[in-house]
């Protein structure tokens, strides 16, 4: 299937790919690590230009696995999180495609009968981190190596909207909530964060509520803004992980709280930091402006989803202004000594080609938008945009960076813990008694005739 | 080729090794490998033989014992010499060939198996089974020395020997409504018993069989054989015996249940479903390497049961497509974790650390297989799942599909368990390390299997020999036809 | 008189039954095993009866056979039980020497 959106994601895949591969050369442990980003790119083409659902399904969890071995390379317990949810999404999808495809030919990949919409939804939500399905995106987000981080949350989760794209043909309003629900709880959750890259992963939770309530709408309008917010995000965010990642690496940590004035000591990783997070927070012109713009005019109709997105954009802002204000610029908590360490030449130059892209891809957005649309609503936007700046620096105590934030995540251990006890109870089933069995299988004999009554 | 062969060959096996290791010691390895040798290529000729019918002594076949090869006799019969060729090259390096009695019970279960997959006569399916049986209680036993072989065999005959009750009361029952015990002619006259009658004997069958597959409840000897026989018997455990009674369900269930409408496929169903998650459920919690290979073993059971129980051709070809993949893949789990087991001298999964740097390539074909036992794309076990979860949807069971799918998430955390201790770190160096050139062979020929099976599909004539199965098995008439002609 | 002996089939098929699920000694198991085995047979061989049949059993004297195929059948399967049993004393004699009991409930050291 060829049309605009596979054809973007198709080169998005690419210009995503090429600097991730850059960033994680120096730092592959073999050369088997640097084949992973190429592998991720091939089944991510693969899986875009996915002629029916199965195919997808297919390339999805390939790429996925891809992504597993890469996060496994830092952490092995995150990459386990990781793998098991994105098995779990791909056992919905690959159910709802068996369901789709009976008696007939495989489904192709667009709108499925509407009793397997629910399904479907769920399968891709583990995939786009729907809430309550986003369990595993901060923990990975944040443990993951920088390079995997950006693909990621660039790329990886986008396959999932991809599929949501293809799947929404009718406005959904329940996917339209868990959108607005996605966004306003990555807002909220943001600028609350201590580690850097957690802070990133909800804004990226954030985005996607943003690009999932788009999709929501199921116009071919709603669809495009979605599209371009793809875009915007995916080299954005790629972007900022990567910064992130290099602040990581020449400070050996994460935590704002200990990350000392960066930009001294880096400049260009500051001036890097601004490019990205200027086009995430919306400024108006840049392709995240744009794209933000475009969002809420195919969102006209929604009033509310609109306001809670604008309030939500606002949270975005924060949060990168909080990591700007402890990543960069503050005035040196840091506890560890000596110099920072010098970052390689592939990761500026990796760094390099995300940046223009990004500015290319403004461009290309102004140029396609025409002046009218890009200026439409410049003093709102920019309006939000310092009132976010402003509420940050006027409370500061909400945003220090020395406390932690609930998530869903911290259900799992609990929710793990509960069903040990129904786990064990069986395990207590096989004790070893002959006797036991013996009763246990003629009283399932008595069953098996009573089902088998005439 | 006489189809009788298979069955003579792995016999005249077993009753003359007693006579070599009595008049000429030295021999018994050579006439171990050429009888082995000798079985499988009997059976792969039967097998490729085409569709046959023989009725032992010329009778006609409401009186004689008719052999019948169809493409599901075919299959299994393919499967079964994969498996025990595989197993006797095991046994072979394991064991050496001083334990001669146990060769010897070795080849009475694969002329029994060949029998099972062979006779259309529903008595001599229950002598057949009994032969395996004995057998089997036996080399699950062998050798008689650690209480864990002896308790697990023990109670493997008190199951089994249940089970076999169960077929043989179903079986009377059967022969008492009819006064038949050709299959074929039952498949014709048992419509006409008593509704009654018929419910019981299907129900007895179908129990018994639960017991002789490992489905539950009947599973509870499964893990206790599979963990504590040796090597190359828990390999042949799991990946032979279980799926002979697995092919006698398929056999008479499309045969003769298939009168008795929905509800023995409805049973069928609920109690793979049971089995599947009971199966992982369990494997989840073990610590010891080979019984977590075991109730895997169970669960995979329990899928295999749901596909039968889809009650359609493609449910058929799912099954077999599905055994052949679990026989390559679970024979080469079980091979491996004994080689590495046998290296730390422990079946503990905490005690394998550090053994991929020990032996790299046993621990990768590990992860081989075990992705292909768990479903991951595009690997074998993925694509039978798919056939299974097709058919399941045609069928409308979508709690089983669900179960099954849920499965592949479940069996990934499992195997993840044994395969991160591979990689982690050791406290000390595997102390034993003797080479396994056989098993090593054994392994990459059951790895290149799992990738030729994870091509069927896209094989032309694999692909239709696949289907023909199914499509041949469901249609009961034309089995009826072709015995009775 | 059919109704009788099928009766007496059943009676001992549950005996057995009951033999198996209440009473913990290993031998007393497989006596149960047994009993099972011999309530079934005794259906198959009472399923070959013919009213006023005679044995069919050559020199034929006349008359109606009752149906020598059952009792073929039990034969086999009496020596398949045969079989069982033997190999379980067999291995009852190994589980007491390992375990020094033959209680049943002691038997469990494979579990979970």
């Amino acid at each position: 299937m060829t049309d605009p959106i596979s054809t973007t994601l198709t080169a998005l895949a690419a210009v995503m790919t090429v600097p991730a591969a850059l960033y994680g050369w120096n730092a592959a442990r073999s050369r088997l690590y640097r084949l992973l980003p190429w592998l991720f790119l091939l089944f991510a083409w693969q899986a875009i230009t996915a002629p029916n659902w199965l195919v997808f399904v297919v390339f999805l969890e390939l790429s996925s696995l891809t992504l597993f071995f890469f996060v496994l390379s830092k952490d092995r317990e995150t990459a386990f999180l990781y793998l098991y949810s994105q098995l779990a999404g791909g056992a919905c999808l690959l159910l709802g495609t068996a369901l789709a495809a009976r008696g007939g030919a495989l489904p192709a990949v667009g709108a499925v009968p509407p009793g397997l919409f629910p399904l479907f939804v769920i399968g891709l939500g583990f995939k786009a981190a729907l809430p309550g399905l986003h369990f595993w995106l901060p923990p990975t987000h944040s443990k993951a190596p920088a390079e995997a981080s950006a693909l990621l949350s660039g790329y990886a989760v986008k396959m999932g909207v991809f599929g949501l794209m293809r799947l929404v043909e009718a406005p959904s309003p329940a996917l339209m909530a868990a959108g607005v629900v996605m966004a306003a709880l990555g807002a909220l959750q943001a600028p609350l964060q201590r580690d850097a890259k957690r802070l990133l992963a909800y804004s990226t939770l954030s985005q996607l509520g943003f690009i999932v309530a788009s999709v929501a709408t199921g116009t071919e309008e709603g669809r495009k803004a979605a599209l371009l917010l793809i875009v915007a995000h995916a080299l954005a965010k790629g972007l900022l992980f990567l910064t992130a990642g290099s602040l990581e690496e020449a400070y050996d940590t994460r935590d704002l709280g200990r990350l000392g004035p960066a930009a001294r000591d880096y400049p260009l990783l500051f001036g890097l930091f601004l490019v990205a997070s200027l086009s995430l927070a919306g400024l108006p012109f840049t392709v995240g402006g744009l794209a933000k713009g475009a969002v809420k005019a195919a969102l006209a109709d929604h009033a509310l989803t609109q306001a809670v997105l604008s309030a939500a954009g606002m949270g975005t802002t924060m949060a990168l202004a909080k990591m700007a204000s402890f990543g960069f610029l503050s005035s040196g908590q840091r506890k560890g000594t000596g110099r920072p360490r010098p970052l390689p030449p592939l990761a500026w130059l990796s760094m390099a080609l995300f940046a223009a892209a990004l500015v290319m891809a403004s461009f290309a957005a102004l140029k396609t938008a025409g002046a009218e649309v890009a200026t439409k609503n410049v003093l709102v936007d920019s309006l939000l945009l310092i009132g976010a700046v402003i509420l940050f620096v006027r409370l500061p105590r909400i945003f220090r960076p020395d406390r932690t934030t609930p998530d869903v995540a911290d259900l799992l251990a609990p929710a793990g813990r509960m069903l040990t006890i129904p786990l064990s109870r069986l395990r207590r089933l096989h004790s070893g008694h002959l006797t036991f069995y013996l009763a246990l299988f003629f009283g399932a004999t008595l069953v098996v005739l009573y089902l088998l009554r005439p | 080729m006489n189809p009788v062969l298979a069955i003579v060959a792995p016999f005249l096996a077993a009753f003359t090794i007693p006579l070599f290791f009595v008049f000429r010691k030295k021999w018994v390895g050579t006439a171990v490998i050429l009888f082995g040798v000798l079985s499988a290529l009997t059976a792969l000729f039967v097998a490729a033989g085409g569709e046959a019918v023989t009725v032992m002594g010329g009778w006609q076949p409401e009186v004689g014992i008719a052999l019948v090869v169809d493409s599901l006799t075919t299959a299994f019969l393919i499967l079964a010499s994969l498996g025990f060729s595989a197993s006797l090259s095991a046994a072979a390096e394991t064991f050496g060939y001083g334990p001669w009695r146990f060769y010897v019970l070795f080849f009475l279960s694969w002329a029994a198996t060949n029998g099972i997959i062979l006779t259309g006569d529903l008595f001599n399916l229950f002598v057949f089974f009994e032969i395996f049986s004995v057998a089997a209680y036996l080399v699950v036993a062998y050798p008689p020395r650690s209480w864990q072989a002896i308790e697990a065999g023990f109670k493997y005959l008190i199951f089994g020997t249940v089970g076999a009750l169960f077929l043989l009361i179903g079986i009377a029952y059967a022969f008492m409504a009819t006064g038949q015990l050709n299959m074929a002619i039952l498949a014709r006259v048992l419509p006409r018993a008593p509704e009654a009658t018929l419910s019981v004997v299907i129900g007895c069958l179908v129990v018994g069989l639960f017991i002789k597959s490992g489905t539950v409840p009947g599973h509870f000897w499964l893990p206790d054989a599979h963990s504590s026989a040796q090597t190359p018997v828990s390999a042949l455990l799991s990946g032979v015996f279980v799926k002979v009674s697995l092919y006698a369900l398929i056999r008479l269930a499309f045969l003769l249940f298939g009168s008795a409408d929905d509800r023995v496929f409805f049973v069928l169903l609920l109690f793979g479903t049971v089995t599947l998650c009971l199966g992982h459920l369990m494997a989840f919690q073990q610590e010891d390497i080979k019984r977590l290979l075991a109730y895997s073993t169970v669960a995979q059971v329990g899928t295999i049961v749901i596909a039968i129980g889809c009650a359609s051709s493609g449910g058929v070809t799912a099954a077999v497509y599905h055994a052949f993949n679990h026989m390559a893949a679970k024979m080469g789990l079980f091979l491996v974790s004994g080689v590495l087991a046998e290296d730390r001298a422990s079946r503990d999964i905490a005690q394998m650390g550090g053994l991929f740097r020990h032996r790299p390539l046993f621990v990768l074909a590990f992860c081989l297989f075990a992705a292909s036992i768990a479903g991951i794309p595009p690997l074998n076990g993925f694509m039978s799942k798919w056939f299974l979860l097709v058919a399941a949807a045609e069928r409308g069971a979508l709690i089983p599909a669900a179960a099954v799918v849920a499965g592949t998430v479940l069996s990934a955390a499992y195997y993840l368990r044994p395969i991160t201790a591979f990689f982690g770190p050791a406290e000390t160096e595997p102390p034993h390390h003797r080479p396994h050139p056989v098993t090593g062979a054994i392994v990459a020929l059951l790895a290149l299997l799992c990738l030729v099976l994870a091509l069927a599909p896209y094989i032309g004539p694999l692909k239709e020999g696949l289907l023909a199965v199914g499509r041949d098995t469901v249609n009961g008439a034309r089995y009826i036809e072709r015995v009775l002609r | 008189m059919l109704p009788i002996s099928y009766g007496t089939a059943i009676v001992v098929f549950c005996i057995g039954l009951y033999t198996i699920l209440s009473k913990r000694n290993l031998f007393k198991t497989v006596i149960g095993l047994s009993l099972m085995e011999g309530g079934v047979l005794m259906l198959i061989t009472s399923s070959g009866y013919v009213p006023g049949g005679v044995p069919a059993l050559l020199p034929f004297a006349g008359g109606e056979p009752v149906n020598p195929l059952p009792h073929s059948f039990t034969l086999t399967a009496i020596v398949i039980g045969a079989a069982d049993v033997a190999l379980a004393l067999a291995f009852i004699i190994k589980i007491h020497r390992r375990y020094g009991t033959v209680d049943i409930d002691k038997i469990r050291g494979l579990r979970g």
